[in-house]
């Protein structure tokens, strides 16, 4: 379970946003939904916990790990698709055969550029190496911020898959699109407002 | 363990940096005998801080350039939150600024004594002192390169 009580950012002379409350129980989504500059990457990241400037609490009941994808992911330009999520994996201390990552890689359509550095790659397939983490890792709650952009229409189908089997077996997904995503249209809605 | 060898990797796959602190301090020591004078009696003694303080200005030059791009792709994020401790993450970055920017140098300094007319035994005693006080440079320098990354257009030579 991830509960956020009365939780409020004050950031450069003004609320980003005040009086945030939220509960997200095991199986469920969260969008997070505003305008830009409404705050939501910075909520992401108090989140997940890199940004500690923030009054209120954030409760996560049991210690389920969570998992972070924001604008930037972490894909390195000098290594190749499979380093780079074998890397990222290691980071949860998370360490599986080379067959599994490629799987994981083929299964976001990445086949043919295993053996490239990613510089070679296009944005939205450098995204994919990151998202294919998510079939990988052990973590229950992901964050993710705007992960859906930049992909492309099979590319947001297999993610929003993954998704939902992920919510399936008890996972909480809390993520952030401006592009309204079907799958997800039912999902509970946290609004932030410019400005407030 | 995994960090370590991600960060070797990367080096070995774009060399350009480790060569451009390198580059920077053979041209810098050429330049003294050329700027001052070529006479070995005044050169010798000048020589253990020449190189010395080259050593810090390359290390530090290199300092920003090893944080930079993991902190514009969001590797940075990533290591903030994985389960390894921050100090070994500065640690192997500490390390892996030192193999690219330190250890070029040591390998140097006997040319580099050369070139400044060190005798061999201050030579010895010039290596054997980078190899004890060179990598609490590169500590420090990934210190001040951790402390001014997220700060835009700055970098650890000249914070602003």
């Amino acid at each position: 379970m991830l509960q956020i009580e009365s939780l409020s950012c004050f950031r450069q002379d003004r609320y980003l946003f005040k009086d945030l409350n939220a509960k997200v129980l095991p199986g469920q989504a969260l969008q997070i939904v505003g305008e830009n500059g409404a705050g939501k990457t910075t909520l992401f990241k108090i989140l997940a916990g890199l940004f500690e400037e923030y009054d209120g609490r954030v409760i996560i009941a049991d210690a389920v790990g969570s998992l972070y994808l924001g604008h930037r992911y972490g894909v390195n330009d000098q290594l190749t698709p499979v380093e780079n999520l074998k890397f990222l994996l290691s980071l949860n201390e998370i360490q599986l055969a080379p067959g599994l990552l490629t799987a994981a890689l083929a299964r976001f359509q990445l086949s043919a550029e295993f053996d490239q550095p990613c510089a070679a790659l296009s944005e939205g397939q450098k995204k994919r190496v990151a998202l294919a983490r998510l079939l990988l890792t052990s973590a229950r709650i992901w964050l993710l911020d705007e992960a859906f952009s930049a992909l492309d229409a099979p590319g947001r189908a297999v993610l929003s898959e993954v998704c939902q089997a992920h919510l399936a077996s008890g996972g909480i997904l809390i993520f952030s699109s401006h592009q309204g995503i079907p799958e997800f249209a039912a999902a509970a809605q946290l609004r932030l407002e410019v400005g407030s | 363990m995994m960090l370590l060898i991600r960060e070797l990797k990367i080096m070995l796959r774009s060399p350009a940096g480790a060569i451009q602190s390198l580059m920077f301090a053979v041209l810098v020591i050429a330049l003294f005998p050329l700027a001052i004078t070529p006479d070995p009696d005044q050169l010798e003694p000048l020589g253990i801080g020449l190189i010395w303080v080259v050593t810090l200005l390359s290390c530090l030059l290199a300092a920003d350039k090893s944080l930079a791009s993991d902190y514009a792709d969001g590797s940075l994020e990533q290591m903030v939150l994985s389960d390894y401790p921050l100090w070994w993450v500065c640690l192997v970055k500490s390390m892996a600024h030192w193999v690219s920017c330190a250890l070029p140098l040591l390998l140097m300094a006997p040319i580099l004594g050369g070139m400044l007319a060190m005798p061999l035994d201050r030579i010895v005693w010039l290596m054997a002192s980078l190899i004890l006080g060179s990598p609490i440079l590169s500590l420090f320098c990934i210190l001040g390169a951790m402390l001014t990354v997220g700060l835009n257009q700055s970098s650890a030579c000249c914070p602003s």
